[in-house]
């Protein structure tokens, strides 16, 4: 059959017209998709930019300087020469680089090992707080701590003689490597001139060592990345060279096994309760009205801005309840309610719509037949809960479990209202610590102007997201796992 | 029991027992305390996420109504009736020709170098008379005579002028930390009543007896448990004033230090960050959408999802440090130097590109809801795939991309950490885009974000700003939720 004839329709130039335009919008939709995509390929490759490049970086004092009068280095130094460093060596203004408060610190730190508060240490002599076997001059024991530690007014003789005091203590117990490390961070100081990120680093080397050999002769360069081993080892600091995430991660851990000791039960508890007793028809109107009412509420619940969530944390665990999370109840002293058991309680009540929307979705999936098996077989409800319904729903309940986890390290907004710490240096070690958590770091990071922060904050990013990664990824396995299993199982 | 006399047959005393049994002991009636209790467990769990809804309430409504009886401090203001006087001749302005009781406009003996000390709506006093002013230039000013219930009169030649001018109340004289009197500026004593709270530094004071003609005051020092301090002559001294729902809802300046409460410079910079996010989520979400519920293959579904899921998987503030350190610095290469380091636009756009996959996934599944029917009968109509799908699939699904564009404002006015980041810091009531702009969840995390100490008007109002934050995201979700229940259950 001859196919009909349609050169003389006249709609024919339309069609193909209206086939032009139908191309045109399917690459539109296309460029739609290509445009998220991109979006993501930027947003890494903008943080790697960043995490990586070269630094122009120079010592405050060439260690050449500090050689001692017969020539040895820093290294081969005895304790009480780099204490004398530590103690007399003095900036262009005259100053100690090394501050009488940091000394007074160290000592404290090193030498006292004394737990008390400092305002407690006002009282104690210096016999009272030097550990058996330590050394000092006899004649000190009875001084008060308070008198070592004079006001930092500059070049004063009583601050000299107290300097020298601290120093001979330093000198006599505490081991050459820390006070090496001391001559290292506080006088030669490696201080971070200029930045430049990968692609600069890479593309335009030649430029960037031409710049440097003008602006900073003195500073060598060199290609350093921003996220290396001493990063997770170190805690925060005031210099974005030795700033490390220590103290972060083991804050987002306290964080998350508190917020997940919490929610997991309750959110578990509930989706349970909602899918296998609540559907009952013999329950009262008044609790399937409850029933009802609970379930609505969930999901507003999980779309409620979670900064409102921070909201409720700082006024009920912060604030309200401050005896029990800043630890007084539990003998604790000088701390407040803004500690890492507010921040896991509200982070608790921020996942928990979210345990038990999945949780209940995984429940649910569990084959009614194989209920009614169990039941036929005599089993009571609970047995048949607790032996067919929640071993088949587990690893669905799990994937709604990693999901919550990942959404709980990724929250930043309430635990900047509960109040996580500006800096913080020290490793949180009760529930009643202070804390900071790595989102948090790379908000204060980014928002900090000064050269290299914004690296640091690119380098915390790669941290943060290969954990969420690994994360995601453990729940993408469950979840295929168990629909496979789901599939054999009906 | 029907059933079990029916199986009955030889041995009928053994199933007699059965049956006792059975009547006894009925499964159904079998009494369970175990499984009672873990019911009941169960179910104060689930009461838990209840307490969760009820402390947001009661602490968001709690606070507020703190926020909205708590006295916030002003300066306080007194009309004082001055002789008019022409600043830079250093005289009194007087009338320069007489008028009477009809006139409606004042000719004044102003020199051609003096400055005009009226303006259009002040009030001035002739004699006994009150006028307002209507225009006002150099020659004369146009009234409206008798103002404030006085009548109108006839005032002769020179005739002095006085103004009334709102002016601050200021200690008259230093007072030491035992002085109970108060000496004020001259004519400030009338705004104040006996009773009335007076803070002057850190201090309240109560005002205990009021003396007009020498501008005294007579007072209670360290109300409130303040501290009685001293204070310089000059100082100015603040009245209690409640903020009120109305000042909250229609200011247009926020710095609750200075008194002023209004929300719209926040709400504001929330409105064009949520605009220029949808602006961009919008359409490239949909486009997304139609892409893989109508073009694409399995294959390629099977690569984008994750490509999705993955945006949605990153923490926004990994975002607000996109936003910061390449989207300002790509608009300031694009628009130029106008673009400030913190602007709403910049923050807009990252936050559309984190909402895309929210849009996108419930994009989808209302076209993926759309009968098949529908399209094929558009293909038997002779519409082209295109047309099938703007014309038959897309009016078909608009209940559900409402409900996704909803869901998206939703998210987007709840958004913190990108425009803490990337949106500026300070309230400024501004709608150019490129300037920074501070939104209600920036300003939330800023205050809080210091040590914020408690029960100041700054912590307060935290609460009110939460309140409305709360109450704006619960109608969207609800809305977006009704809709979306809707169309999942007509299919």
């Amino acid at each position: 059959m001859k196919r009909p004839e349609v050169a003389n329709i006249p709609e024919q130039g339309g069609l193909a017209r209206r086939r032009r335009i139908g191309r045109v919008w399917s690459r539109v939709y296309q460029a739609c998709v290509g445009l998220a995509a991109l979006a993501l390929v930027i947003l890494l490759l903008k943080i790697v930019d960043d995490a990586f490049g070269t630094v122009a970086v120079v010592n405050v004092v060439d260690p050449a300087s500090l050689v001692s009068a017969d020539g040895r280095s820093l290294d081969q130094q005895s304790a009480t020469e780099l204490a004398g460093l530590a103690r007399d060596t003095l900036d262009e203004k005259g100053r100690p680089y090394v501050s009488t408060d940091r000394l007074f610190t160290l000592f404290l730190d090193e030498v006292a090992r004394t737990a008390l508060p400092p305002s407690a240490l006002r009282d104690l002599t210096v016999g009272q707080a030097l550990i058996e076997g330590q050394n000092f001059p006899p004649e000190w024991a009875d001084r008060s701590l308070f008198d070592l530690r004079l006001p930092d007014v500059e070049r004063s003789e009583r601050d000299a003689g107290a300097r020298a005091d601290i120093a001979t203590l330093l000198a006599d117990n505490v081991e050459q490597g820390r006070l090496l490390e001391l001559v290292y961070s506080d006088i030669v100081q490696i201080e971070l001139l200029e930045s430049w990120n990968l692609i600069d680093s890479l593309a335009r080397q030649e430029e960037i060592q031409a710049r440097a050999a003008r602006d900073f002769p003195q500073a060598t360069l060199e290609f350093r990345s921003w996220l290396n081993a001493d990063f997770l080892r170190t805690p925060g600091s005031s210099q974005a060279l030795t700033s490390g995430i220590r103290v972060a991660l083991l804050g987002t851990l306290w964080m998350l096994v508190i917020a997940i000791g919490v929610s997991l039960p309750l959110g578990l508890g509930a989706a349970i309760y909602l899918e296998e007793y609540a559907r009952d028809a013999n329950n009262h109107r008044l609790l399937r009205l409850l029933n009802g009412f609970i379930e609505t509420n969930i999901r507003n619940l999980a779309g409620v801005p979670s900064i409102i969530y921070g909201i409720l944390g700082l006024t009920v665990f912060v604030r309200a309840m401050e005896p029990l999370t800043s630890g007084r109840l539990a003998g604790m002293e000088g701390t407040d309610g803004r500690t890492v058991l507010s921040a896991g309680l509200t982070m608790a009540l921020l996942i928990l719509p979210i345990i038990i929307i999945n949780a209940q979705e995984a429940i649910r999936a569990v084959p009614q037949a194989l209920r009614e098996g169990s039941h036929a077989l005599g089993a009571t409800r609970l047995q048949t809960i607790a032996r067919q319904v929640l071993p088949v729903a587990l690893p669905g309940m799990l994937t709604g479990v990693i999901l919550s986890v990942s959404r709980a390290i990724g929250e930043t907004a309430p635990l900047v209202v509960v109040g996580a710490a500006t800096t913080i240096f020290i490793d949180p070690d009760s529930p009643f610590s202070r804390f900071t958590v790595l989102p948090i770091q790379i908000y204060r990071w980014t928002a900090d102007p000064r050269e290299g922060f914004q690296d640091v904050a690119a380098a915390t990013i790669i941290v943060l997201l290969l954990l969420l990664l690994s994360l995601n990824a453990t729940a993408i396995i469950l979840r295929n796992r168990y629909s496979a299993r789901a599939r054999r199982t009906v | 029991m029907a059933q079990v006399q029916a199986v009955q047959g030889p041995g009928a005393g053994k199933s007699a027992t059965l049956e006792r049994a059975l009547r006894s002991r009925s499964l159904r009636r079998r009494p369970r305390p175990l499984e009672a209790i873990v019911r009941l467990l169960l179910l104060l769990c689930g009461l838990v996420s209840i307490l969760s809804t009820i402390g947001i309430l009661v602490t968001l409504g709690e606070n507020s109504l703190l926020f909205f009886s708590q006295r916030s401090w002003q300066q306080v203001k007194y009309d004082s009736v001055e002789r008019a006087g022409v600043v830079n001749l250093g005289q009194d302005v007087s009338l320069a020709a007489a008028m009477d009781a009809q006139d409606r406009y004042v000719t004044l003996n102003l020199d051609e170098r003096a400055t005009l000390p009226f303006s259009a709506g002040q009030t001035i006093e002739l004699g006994e008379e009150q006028m307002r002013v209507l225009t006002a230039s150099r020659e004369g000013l146009e009234v409206e005579r008798g103002a404030n219930g006085t009548q109108a009169l006839a005032h002769p030649v020179d005739t002095a002028l006085f103004v009334h001018k709102e002016r601050t109340v200021l200690l008259g004289v230093e007072m030491t930390a035992d002085d109970t009197v108060i000496q004020l500026s001259p004519g400030a004593a009338a705004a104040f009543q006996v009773d009335d709270l007076i803070q002057a530094d850190e201090e309240v004071m109560r005002v205990l007896l009021v003396e007009p003609v020498s501008d005294m005051l007579a007072v209670r020092r360290g109300e409130d448990g303040s501290n009685p301090a001293r204070h310089s002559a000059g100082l100015p001294l603040f009245s209690p004033a409640a903020v009120t729902l109305g000042e909250f809802l229609t200011g247009t300046r926020w710095n609750p230090q200075l008194g002023h409460l209004g929300i719209w410079p926040l709400l504001n910079a929330t409105l064009m960050t949520t605009f220029f996010a949808l602006l961009t989520a919008l359409p490239v979400g949909l486009g997304v959408a139609i892409y893989l519920s109508e073009f694409a293959s399995t294959r390629v579904r099977s690569f984008v999802k994750p490509v999705l899921e993955l945006l949605v998987g990153v923490p926004t503030v990994v975002f607000g440090y996109f936003a910061l350190t390449w989207m300002t610095p790509l608009l300031q290469q694009i628009i130029g130097p106008e673009v400030k380091q913190f602007n709403t636009l910049s923050a807009g756009l990252v936050m559309g590109i984190m909402i895309v996959p929210t849009i996108a996934s419930i994009s989808e599944d209302a076209l993926g809801a759309v009968p098949r029917a529908l399209r094929e009968a558009s293909y038997a109509l002779g519409a082209t795939r295109q047309e099938t799908i703007r014309r038959a699939v897309l009016p078909a699904a608009v209940s559900g991309i409402m409900a996704a564009f909803l869901l998206g404002i939703s998210r987007a006015v709840g958004e913190t950490m990108i425009v803490a980041l990337a949106a500026g810091a300070g309230p400024n009531f501004t709608f150019n885009p490129l300037e920074g702009a501070e939104t209600m969840t920036g300003h939330i995390v800023r205050i809080s974000g210091g040590d914020i100490s408690y029960n100041t008007i700054d912590y307060n109002s935290l609460f009110a700003i939460g309140l409305l934050l709360f109450l704006l995201t619960l109608a969207f979700n609800i809305v977006s939720g009704t809709i979306t229940r809707r169309y999942r259950e007509a299919t």
